[in-house]
């Protein structure tokens, strides 16, 4: 799709006369306002504001996020926190602001994308503000952001290192399960963040709530696909995850629970390597043993059917799982693949590249009793029954 | 995942694509550890590469290749284990360069201009030569290579508004003085590849932290963008389009200056751990310029324009702004105090015709600027210090001179 350059967006300003000082599109509305710090009283500056329609369905009553793109792009606030959203067609909207360190309606929901979150129990609700648009009308709206609570520490190896580039996530109980939490704020940097050189994390703009943390020790290697693509593709080699209470388990997990604003320093992650063992080996084919170069492994824990460790097979075929303490566990391969990557060329030069499957195997799963490191592992996958009819009659 | 080529590979990359695909070369295992020089224990989670050593120096290959196809590079990159090992499969016979990054510990390649590593000259092979381990890799003999890296120094401190309210979410980049080409240049450090260190931001308090830098001279730059992202789709289809607006695009330095001139550089020592290397962005000392482009024989207002704002000592481009097609006039967000000199050249009457796209195209039609008149260029002096809401700025005819003009922010 050619992209359009935002000056050729107003199609109808050519009946605009060059003296109007609006070139708002007809039957459009504007919404504009001002984003404050409560804490503070200070305008949010550089803060993100985004329309999101308001969906009420017939079911509930309740009113949901759409789900759909905002309906008027994404505005940053000035330095007086002002902000403006021009060409937004008439509707009922949701005003969501997000501001680094605030809480935002949006971000830390629950895996609910489309419904309108709820407090907690005997918390009082997160109001999101709304505004209704009308055609040709300015809709003014001044809304007040709340300073969320805010986690950090260190990220350490058990000999007293710190362990840099970490990824580390916040975890809330939602149902019976731990899901992410970590806000989005629209133009930010990247999150999750990674701990920095000394190990030092901070994760903020949180709800007053228990929250367990994940740090997660990711080890990527970046292969070329071949000659005439430019670029390297990642595969993630091996990652492993521990959790609030130096756990590799997160049934073991320890919370941590966060009032109101609440400034929680001194959270603390060891990650327990002299505990580590580690699994090398090959998944290789039944028959003629060639190594499998695609696929999926993971050592899962029985008890809680959480994946400890999980990686992608290289090209080389080898695995390289660190980060196993003892104990019995399920290993499993999954979507073992012979795969041939394909240079497509463009125009004899560019070059991208493509992923053919040339044979695919049957998932494997089994016992695996870990009490040292496991060296030379090597795993045996065969053709999966349904790709060879003659050979079930 | 597809990832930011590394622009060393990248030009590896293209010479290589004008080759035929042939038969693969023979090729051999690197294997090694990554050391951390400070503290003695090995590198976790550490980034190796091999960087051809072709690209990088003018040495004769020790092993040239019989044949053309011999010479693809498969360059990879690997992650160490929690021993500081790795192992880098299919290395193509040839001399290379190890280099390995982790965050806080010198990167040597950073501080070299993108330039310089695409065409170094001799001073930049020696330094490559010095800093770098260096192996040559034979076919089917596998490799070993052992890296320390040496830690580096670091800046940190805090971007406040001059309310005293942290400036969260910016990046902040260390800046060096090099070479670029014949003029010396404040530019940041070359970023590490794979987004390794991506740039750095401040932290919901303000907060900034920059590491792993070698002992020299450095500012430090904080961007403040202030951006519009518009959304469109068509009526029926999904999915849509965004294009991001920059509205201003602002700098601000150590020292906490708004211009690069005015900025105090200062000298980081080995290892040092500099704190308190605070910034304040002067809001009440940016100011917003409105004017107009007007004709100097009979005044009337210009709808074309391009205006740039002019630092009086170098010349450099401060910001610049068109003459808006809705309301006639240029408007400059954000100016900082003090002396300037406003450009403007493609100054004309225009008059804006509908073009239509090739049918099915959305949208349907663009516009387009034709010319009835165009003028000359003219320089006119400022000087700021409130907002300036009533510039007129006159061009002369083409060929004919300017009158200087004596421009006061408060007229």
């Amino acid at each position: 799709m050619r992209p359009w350059p935002l000056l050729f967006l107003p199609l109808f300003t050519l009946a605009a006369s060059a003296q109007n000082s609006s070139a708002a599109k007809p039957g459009t509305g504007t919404v504009t306002g001002h984003v404050y710090c409560a804490d503070t009283n200070a305008p949010s500056r550089v803060a993100s504001v985004q329309l999101e329609p308001v969906k009420d369905t017939k079911r509930s009553g309740t009113s949901h996020f759409s789900g759909d793109a905002p309906a008027s792009g994404i505005s940053r606030t000035g330095f007086d926190g002002s902000f403006t959203l021009a060409k937004v067609p008439p509707g009922s909207y949701y005003v969501v602001a997000s501001a680094q360190g605030y809480l935002s309606p949006m971000p830390n929901d629950d895996e609910s994308d489309d419904v309108e979150p709820q407090p907690p129990p005997g918390q009082p609700a997160v109001v999101i503000p709304r505004v209704d648009v009308q055609a040709d009308q300015a809709a003014s709206i001044d809304i007040r952001l709340e300073r969320g609570a805010a986690i950090s520490g260190a990220v350490r190896f058990d000999d007293g290192s710190p362990a840099s580039g970490v990824m580390v996530m916040v975890l809330h109980r939602s149902k019976d399960k731990w899901v992410p939490s970590t806000p989005q704020v629209p133009f930010a940097a990247p999150v999750p963040p990674a701990t920095d050189d000394v190990g030092h994390y901070r994760v903020s703009g949180l709800r007053d709530r228990d929250y367990v943390l994940m740090a997660i020790l990711s080890r990527t290697d970046f292969e070329s696909r071949g000659a005439r693509t430019t670029g390297l593709f990642g595969v993630e080699r091996s990652s492993l995850r521990i959790y609030s209470g130096d756990t590799p388990h997160i049934s073991d997990a320890v919370p941590i629970k966060l009032g109101p604003g609440e400034e929680r320093s001194g959270e603390d992650i060891t990650i327990p390597l002299s505990k580590f063992h580690s699994i090398s080996g090959v998944v290789t084919a039944t028959g003629d043993g060639h190594a499998i170069n695609s696929g999926h492994l993971a050592i899962e824990d029985p008890n809680d059917k959480e994946d400890i460790v999980d990686a992608e097979l290289g090209s080389d075929g080898a695995f390289h799982l660190e980060g196993v303490p003892e104990g019995t566990y399920t290993l499993r391969v999954q979507n073992p693949r012979d795969q041939r990557i394909q240079e497509i060329s463009v125009a004899g030069q560019q070059a991208f590249t493509n992923e053919k499957t040339l044979h695919q195997y049957g998932d494997l799963e089994q016992s695996i009793k870990v009490e040292g490191d496991i060296p030379n592992l090597v795993l045996t996958v065969s053709q999966r029954p349904q790709d060879h009819p003659t050979a079930a009659q | 995942m597809r990832i930011r080529p590394l622009s060393i590979l990248l030009a590896i990359s293209l010479a290589a694509a004008a080759q035929q695909p042939g038969k693969k070369p023979a090729t051999t295992t690197v294997t090694g550890h990554v050391y951390l020089a400070d503290t003695n224990t090995p590198a976790r989670l550490a980034t190796v590469m091999l960087e051809p050593a072709a690209a990088l120096d003018n040495d004769p290959d020790p092993h040239p290749p019989k044949d053309r196809s011999a010479s693809l590079v498969y360059t990879s990159a690997v992650q160490t284990l929690l021993d500081g090992s790795f192992t880098i499969p299919k290395v193509a016979p040839g001399a290379y360069y190890v280099v390995a990054y982790k965050s806080g510990y010198l990167s040597p390649l950073s501080t070299f201009s993108e330039d310089a590593l695409q065409h170094p000259t001799a001073d930049d092979h020696k330094r490559i030569a010095t800093i770098l381990p260096r192996i040559v890799v034979e076919a089917r003999l596998p490799a070993s290579v052992d890296v320390r890296l040496e830690r580096g120094s670091a800046i940190s401190g805090t971007v406040l508004y001059d309310d005293g309210s942290p400036a969260s979410g910016l990046p902040v980049h260390a800046l060096v003085r090099r070479k670029d080409g014949k003029k010396e240049t404040w530019s940041p450090l070359r970023p590490m590849p794979f987004a390794l260190m991506a740039d750095v931001y401040t932290d919901d308090l303000g907060r900034y932290r920059l590491t792993g830098l070698e002992s020299r001279e450095y500012l430090v730059r904080v961007d403040l963008n202030l951006q519009h992202m518009d959304f469109a789709s068509a009526p029926g289809e999904s999915g849509g389009s965004s294009s991001v607006n920059n509205v201003a695009s602002l700098a601000f330095y150590s020292g906490s200056a708004t211009r690069r001139a005015d900025a105090t550089p200062f000298k980081l020592t080995a290892n040092e751990e500099r704190s308190g290397e605070d910034i304040t962005i002067p809001i009440a000392k940016l100011h917003t310029i409105t004017g107009e482009v007007v004709a100097e024989h009979d005044g009337h207002v210009l709808n074309q324009g391009n205006v740039k704002l002019l630092d009086p000592d170098d010349k450099s481009e401060v910001e610049s702004s068109k003459v808006e097609r809705a309301d006639g006039k240029f408007h400059l967000f954000f100016v900082p105090e003090g002396n300037y000199i406003f450009h403007v050249d493609n100054a004309a009457d225009v008059t804006y015709e509908d073009v239509p796209y090739p049918p099915g195209t959305l949208p349907p039609t663009h516009e387009e600027a034709h010319t009835i008149h165009a003028y000359g260029t003219a320089d006119q002096p400022l000087n700021l210090h409130d907002d300036a809401p009533t510039i007129v700025l006159s061009v002369p005819e083409k060929g004919a001179p300017s009158l200087p003009k004596q421009t006061a922010a408060s007229q």
